[in-house]
Formats: structure tokens, C-alpha cells, sequence
């Protein structure tokens, strides 16, 4: 179910009236039933393969924290999540890959697998994953009950697309039962409100359709209009998954509960390592704490550094989908990361808010990220360089250039500017608009930009995320 | 009071775009484009003829479905009124015979499972279903799904459709709870009109696409959405023949159907599922055929696969048969020239008819399943 449908609209406004209608006590299992319905309404089956995984995460933790050899059981639970997570998603993708070879050696063919991949199943396990970690390590408490383990897994705002939780992000949170505050109430209808704008508004009516077009048959069009294409995917998948998230972090408010931000400006990053501070935060957090610092993270000298950098961003790649494009959009990232900490010669990346004076720096790396978008995009290998060649030798000069596309990709740059400002002066904006009259533009506001999100979603539009 | 406020201006806001959105669709006289959505209607329009028999009459019923191979509208005979005078002639008995023509074009095997009941309501003596091999290398996704459909669906039929490749036309639980709802709550003239304003607003999407895509001037001065079609449309076709598929358009069309698929594929699981709903829900005998295909261009073509076409067949042979229903394969009935177009319609001329050459494989076997019951 997409959030930007009618029917999650009406299982939404159910849901909000049960929940904030009974004692915080009961909230729990309110979501927790909620949760499972909102899974089910998908393919009912697949809830089933859900609470199967559940069940046996929770059953090794619980051996685990009993047990005297902890470690073997953390070890069954990553085999098992992990086995799981390669039926379901990489089964086909292997059969493929090895189908050629076995024909040529063996003469045998690999049974062909049609197999439909469970919504959200890269994010729960990922997120069941870090539960057994953190517990494991001692930074996190067990969770409580079954009941308390699945509600943290299959909490339905962020269970099919993120952000991907820490136990100690959500697991308080569960045990109060949440806090519904005027403040948090506000901040959830405008988060679902921005984050319906972007997704439905920018993503899937601005983008979307031109993005499509280039990337289905590249070559075809001119070479400015390839150019434009790059940049118009690169927002189209930022709006898609951050309209997504604060949508998801939206709801959550609603519902009395805080989700940590998952995108923060992105584009507006000074080098590769602060991109990937700010794109998609909760998965690069996971991956640094549980896959970059137990390879050894930068404890073991430079070219160490190097190899784990790549293979964590090599399987960050395979984590987005199982083909090829996404291992070598992941490992030319991890390259990137190396090639960066050669040249800085191991500086410390600049923190704090960019200036005027990163311009350069920034609009260096938005360029980089669009190049990798290429492989992330193009229906393989073969149209990732057909686009490349077309961008490299292409006739810039006398070619038409795309205007209105053009001026799209502009006033994405523009609301990206806006989107920090907004966050760095949230403060100022809520207080601007605690008028009689700002109330009366806010609700209007709302209402447009719900208005126009029901409008636009006539016509569908898939949520990218989903498929990962 | 701020509440208050806050909640008025919202609704305001809200109503007016919707408001001045149908407003616009009205004065630009954007119409809806999928065809499908009169499935129901013309359906039962076209079923009328066999459904309002005389109490006592001894005359056979056939429901003919199918896509455009069998609608072949604007055609002076079609398949069905060739049939119904091959098995008339057949069957000179005291059982007259009706055949009428249940096909649309662009209608898909989802099409067929989600309205079973609405034609077996018609209480036909046998159904026959046209099975286009080129339904089995479709991308449901992106052609013309019509999961709205899923409102005929009964409850009672609703576990056995969640165990099928739903999935494949964005069909979910709760798509189904609510389309279903819709029906229930304001019949099926407030499905209708849900269905048309989401279709008008998708055509008007289409439109807002074109005129975003346009905006080029020079080389391509066609705006980018016409000439991809145009190069779309150029791939697709053989140089220099419009009426012919080039290898790319062969192999989108029957590119897996000359690879061979298993019972598995879901396009033939719910070809299986609709004949069983047919044969044990209803106890009406149905008649599977694989329409003709253009197998001597694909050998010219070169992309000819006799083993892997063989496949497909035998699998679509065994989900029929194994569910109760009859099977005919007419994939090589006609040479070339019995092919009028690109897409593998029938030509309909003194040397070869097509739809005429169908109705007469057909006929006894239809006429054996008629008097069989």
C-alpha cells in the first residue's frame, strides 16, 4: 500500500483514531495489529514469511542472551536473516548470473525462478540484523516481550522503505507507548504534506515521465537532453525516497513516535563522504557500524582502509537490487571513497553547514553522484555506456537543449537550497506562522498540496524504494 | 478556534483544486482512454444476445472472448459469426446455434478471471476462449492493466485470487477491499465514474507529459514523448514494411513464447484459474485456442524457436486440459499472407480469410462440446 493512495488514506485515518483514542498502554498493540494488517493488505501470504523471520530472530536472541556461547547464536541469526534475505532476493540473480556458465560447461540449464520479492524485506532485515547486533554488543536492552520485538520490526510507517531503525531509536519509544503532542501532531501533517509534494508532485509528475523516456531508449534523444535526464533522475530518486521517508517520519508523529531523519540535503555535499552522510542516513549508519568497522573500518592502515571501503560500498550497491548495475554503481562509489582519501590525504572531511565558498567543491561532487546514477538507472550495463558515449561526444552547441526540463532540474536545485534553510530555521518559520492568518495559509496550504498529491496520483507511479 | 481555522482552510484548498481540476478536464473535453473500463458494459451488451433466450428454447449458446485477434471489429464477418454457421451447418438438429462475440480489443487474460461470473451470468452452453500467444511476452505491468476490474470479483473467490501472480498488474489486497468497497457502497455507477475521473486524470497526465516533453525546438521538433514513439514505433517495424514486426517487435511480442514457458508463467496460471472458475464453479465446458501467429515470418525472420514454441504450447495445452477445459492449437494455421497487419490480425480477403479458415477448426469441436454438455 503507498502511502499516496486513498486506500492507505482511509487505513491512516483508522488507524490515527483508534490510536489516539485509547490509553498509551494500549497503543502497542494497536500498531502491533495495525502493523500486520498493513503488511498483509499487501500479499497476504507474505506475512506469514514476516512473522516466520520474526519468530526465529527472536527466538535465537532470546538463546543468545541466555546463552553462554552468545556468539554462535549471533552467528545462526545473521545466517538466517542473511539466507532468508538470498532466497527471496538473490536467488534469481544468481540463477541468471550462473546460467550461462552452467550451459557452457555442464550443459544444464538452472531452473528458471519467478519469485516475487517481499515488500520491504532488505529494510526489516537489516533492521532485525542490527537488533541482534546491538543487543549482542550490550547497547541495547533486549526487547521485553515478542509482541515488543515484532511491533519494533514491522512498525508500519517505516517497515517497507525506512528509515532502518536502531533498537535505541524506537524500542523507548514502543515502551511509553509514544507521546501525541500538538507540537509533534503539526510537525507529522507537515512532513506528510512535504513529503507528498515531493514524491507525487516532483517525482512522479515533473521527473519521472522525461527520465523514463531517455533512460528507456538511450541514444534517441540529443545530448543535452541526456545531460538533463542525469540530473532529473538524481532528484527523481531523491524526491521519490525522501518524499517517502517524511512521509513515513510523518505518520510516525502522528502516531506519537519520532523516526530519524534519513536525507539531509544531499546534493549540497562537499565530497563523497559527506554524501553519503547525508543520502539515505540510516543504511550508510548501518553499514559503517556493522559491516565497514568490523572489517576494520580505518584501524588497519591505508590500503586496508581502502578494500574495506569498497566492499562495503560494493555490497551497499548489492543491497539496492540484485543485478549487476547496482554492485558496480556500489563499488564505483567505494572507489570514489579511496580515490577521495588519497587526494585529501586523509583530512578530516569539513563538518559543519557548507558556505558560498564550497560552491565549487559542491557542484563537483553533485556531478560525480549523477555520473554514478548512470549505472544506477540504465536498464544495464550496455545503456549505462551507450549514455555515457552520448554525454562525452555529443554536440552540445548546436544541439536543442531541453528548456522546461532544464528549468525543472533548476527549481530542484533551488528547493534543495530551500530544504536546508527550512531545516536550519525551522523555529523562525513556526513562529512566522503562528498567526491567525499563518494558521489560515498553512491549512491552505495542506490542502493544496494534498489536493494536487490526489490530483497527480491519477496516473500512478511506483514508489522506486520499493523494489529494494 | 486556530483548529478550526486551520481544518476549514484545508478542506477549502483541497476542494477548490480538486474542484478546478474536473473543471479543467471538462473544458479541455479530456476523455478517459481506457477502453477497458466499458468492459462490464459492453460485455453484457454483447452477451445480451445469448443471455435473453425464450423460456423452452433448445438453441446453444457460445461465448466467444478474446482480444482484437477475435474482435476484428470493422470487419464484415468476424470469427463468431463464422463460427456460428460452421457449427450451425454442423449441427443441423433441432438445436439452433448463438455465438456471440464477447471480444474487445486489448482485453487481457486478468480481464477474463476477474469477469467469469458476469459471463457466466449469461448462462452460455459453452465459452471459448481465444488465447493471443503474444499475452504470454506482454509486460502486464505497463500495457493496460485493469485491476479495477477486480469489483466482480466474489468474495468468496477472493482467497484464490490472492494466490495468484496478481502482483503482476499492481493488484493488491487492498486494491481488491478497494474496488470492492466502491462497488458495494455506490454500485457500479459509482464505480464506473471512480474509475473514469482516475482514468480522465491519468489522460490528463499523459497530455501534461506531452506538452513537458515538447519543449525542444531545432532537431527535434516532434518534442521529445512523439519522437520516441516515432523511433519506438521504427524499431518495432520491419524497414520498408509497416505490415511486418522487425526482429526487435517479433521479439518483444513472442519473444517468450518462442523461448518456451512452463505451467508456471503467470499469464498461464490465470488462463488456469479462469478456466476452472468456468468449468467446477459454473459447470460450463470451455474451449481454449491458440490463435494463429505469424510462424512463417518468424522463420524469416530467422528467430523461429520449433522447440521452445512447442513448450509453450504444451504448457498452455496442460493448464487447460488439467482444469477441466478443451484445448486446440491453431498457432501455424495460416501462411503470411493470411496476416493483414504488423500486430498478426487476420486478412480477410478471396484468397485467404483468416477469421473463416478459425471458425472451421473449430466447428466440430465445438460441436462436439455442445452436444456432450
Amino acid at each position: 500500500m503507498l502511502f499516496n493512495t486513498l486506500q492507505f488514506a482511509l487505513f491512516a485515518a483508522l488507524v490515527l483514531t483508534i490510536t489516539r483514542s485509547v490509553s498509551p498502554r494500549l497503543r502497542p498493540s494497536v500498531l502491533l495489529w495495525s502493523s500486520l494488517v498493513f503488511y498483509a493488505l499487501w500479499i497476504p501470504i507474505y506475512l506469514l514469511l514476516l512473522l516466520g523471520d520474526v519468530a526465529v530472530n527472536y527466538l535465537l536472541l532470546r538463546a543468545m542472551v541466555r546463552s553462554v556461547r552468545p556468539r554462535l547464536f549471533l552467528a545462526l541469526a545473521v545466517a538466517f536473516t542473511l539466507s532468508v534475505l538470498a532466497c527471496f532476493k538473490y536467488a534469481v540473480f544468481l540463477t541468471s548470473s550462473v546460467t550461462p556458465l552452467a550451459e557452457a560447461l555442464l550443459a544444464w540449464s538452472p531452473p528458471h525462478l519467478d519469485i516475487v520479492l517481499p515488500l520491504g524485506i532488505s529494510f526489516f532485515s537489516f533492521q532485525l540484523l542490527g537488533l541482534t547486533i546491538d543487543v549482542y554488543r550490550g547497547d541495547v536492552e533486549p526487547p521485553a516481550s515478542f509482541a515488543r520485538y515484532t511491533l519494533f520490526i514491522a512498525f508500519f510507517p517505516q517497515l517497507i522503505a525506512g528509515p532502518i531503525l536502531r533498537g535505541s531509536q524506537l524500542l523507548p519509544q514502543l515502551a511509553t507507548g509514544g507521546a501525541i503532542t500538538p507540537d509533534r501532531t503539526r510537525r507529522g501533517w507537515w512532513l506528510i504534506a512535504a513529503g507528498l509534494a515531493k514524491k507525487s508532485l516532483l517525482a512522479d509528475f515533473l521527473l519521472a515521465p522525461f527520465v523514463d523516456q531517455v533512460f528507456g531508449m538511450p541514444g534517441v534523444a540529443s545530448a543535452p537532453a541526456h545531460l538533463i535526464a542525469v540530473y532529473a533522475f538524481a532528484f527523481q530518486i531523491y524526491f521519490d525516497f525522501s518524499g517517502y521517508t517524511d512521509m513515513a517520519r510523518g505518520i510516525a508523529c502522528l502516531l506519537g513516535f519520532e523516526l530519524p531523519l534519513n536525507f539531509a540535503e544531499p546534493y549540497l555535499s562537499r565530497n563523497p563522504v559527506e554524501f553519503w552522510r547525508r543520502w539515505h542516513m540510516t543504511l550508510s549508519g548501518w553499514l559503517r557500524d556493522y559491516l565497514y568497522i568490523p572489517l576494520g573500518g580505518n584501524r588497519r592502515g591505508r590500503a586496508r582502509t581502502d578494500l574495506n571501503l569498497f566492499i562495503t560500498m560494493l555490497l551497499g550497491g548489492l543491497w539496492h537490487g540484485a543485478a549487476w548495475n547496482f554492485v558496480i554503481w556500489g563499488g564505483l562509489h567505494g572507489a570514489w571513497l579511496a580515490l577521495h582519501r588519497l587526494v585529501s590525504g586523509g583530512r578530516r572531511a569539513p563538518t559543519g553547514e557548507p558556505g558560498l565558498g564550497d560552491l565549487p567543491r559542491i557542484v563537483l561532487t553533485f556531478h560525480a553522484v549523477c555520473l554514478l546514477w548512470i549505472f544506477f538507472r540504465a536498464n544495464g550495463f550496455d545503456d549505462a555506456l551507450t549514455i555515457l558515449t552520448v554525454l562525452a561526444r555529443g554536440d552540445y552547441a548546436h544541439a536543442s537543449w531541453p528548456l522546461l526540463q532544464l528549468g525543472i532540474v533548476a527549481l530542484c536545485c533551488t528547493l534543495q537550497v530551500c530544504e536546508r534553510a527550512i531545516r536550519l530555521h525551522l523555529s523562525t518559520v513556526r513562529t512566522a506562522l503562528g498567526s491567525t492568518w499563518g494558521t489560515a495559509i498553512e491549512g491552505a496550504l495542506f490542502g493544496a498540496i494534498v489536493g494536487l498529491a490526489i490530483v497527480v496520483s491519477g496516473a500512478g507511479g511506483e514508489f522506486i524504494y520499493f523494489q529494494f | 478556534m486556530k483548529r478550526f481555522i486551520a481544518i476549514s482552510s484545508f478542506c477549502l484548498a483541497l476542494i477548490g483544486v480538486i474542484r478546478l481540476t474536473i473543471g479543467t478536464l471538462d473544458t479541455y473535453e479530456i476523455e478517459h482512454t481506457r477502453v477497458g473500463l466499458q468492459a462490464v458494459e459492453t460485455l453484457r451488451a454483447q452477451l445480451k444476445s445469448i443471455s435473453q433466450r425464450r423460456a423452452g428454447s433448445a438453441e446453444y449458446r457460445v461465448a466467444m472472448v478474446g482480444d482484437s485477434m477475435l474482435a476484428d471489429f470493422g470487419r464484415r464477418r468476424q470469427v463468431p459469426n463464422w463460427l456460428q454457421d460452421s457449427v450451425g451447418k454442423l449441427n443441423a438438429t433441432a438445436h439452433p446455434v448463438k455465438v456471440a462475440n464477447g471480444a474487445s480489443p486489448g482485453r487481457n487474460p486478468f480481464d477474463f478471471y476477474f469477469l467469469a461470473e458476469l459471463i457466466a451470468d449469461a448462462d452460455p452452453n459453452l465459452v471459448v476462449l481465444s488465447f493471443n500467444a503474444a499475452w504470454l511476452s506482454r509486460d502486464w505491468s505497463t500495457t493496460r492493466p485493469l485491476p479495477e476490474l477486480s469489483a466482480w470479483l466474489s468474495p468468496g473467490r477472493w482467497p484464490e485470487t490472492l494466490s495468484l501472480p496478481i502482483e503482476r498488474i499492481g493488484l493488491t489486497l487492498d486494491r481488491i477491499l478497494l474496488y470492492a468497497g466502491i462497488k458495494r457502497v455506490f454500485g457500479y455507477d459509482g464505480w464506473l465514474l471512480a474509475s473514469r475521473e482516475q482514468s480522465r486524470l491519468g489522460a490528463a497526465y499523459w497530455e501534461a507529459t506531452d506538452l513537458l516533453q515538447s519543449a525542444t525546438a531545432r532537431d527535434e521538433p516532434l518534442g521529445f514523448k512523439k519522437t520516441f514513439n516515432a523511433a519506438f514505433a521504427r524499431r518495432r517495424l520491419m524497414p520498408g514494411n509497416a505490415k511486418r514486426m522487425s526482429i526487435a517487435g517479433a521479439l518483444r511480442s513472442y519473444g517468450a513464447v518462442l523461448d518456451g514457458v512452463g505451467p508456471a508463467h503467470p499469464v498461464l496460471r490465470i488462463t488456469a484459474a479462469t478456466v476452472a472458475t468456468f468449468r467446477r464453479r459454473y459447470d460450463i465446458p470451455v474451449l481454449v485456442y491458440l490463435s494463429p501467429l505469424n510462424v512463417e515470418h518468424l522463420a524469416t525472420l530467422g528467430i523461429m524457436n520449433k522447440s521452445g514454441l512447442e513448450q509453450s504450447v504444451g504448457s498452455l495445452e496442460q493448464i487447460v486440459v488439467t482444469n477441466g477445459g478443451a484445448f486446440i492449437d491453431l498457432h501455424d494455421l495460416l501462411p503470411d499472407a493470411g496476416f493483414r497487419d504488423s500486430f498478426g490480425h487476420y486478412a480477410q480477403g478471396p484468397d485467404v480469410d483468416g477469421g473463416a479458415r478459425i471458425a472451421e477448426e473449430l466447428a466440430p469441436l465445438v460441436s462436439h462440446l455442445l452436444r456432450s454438455g
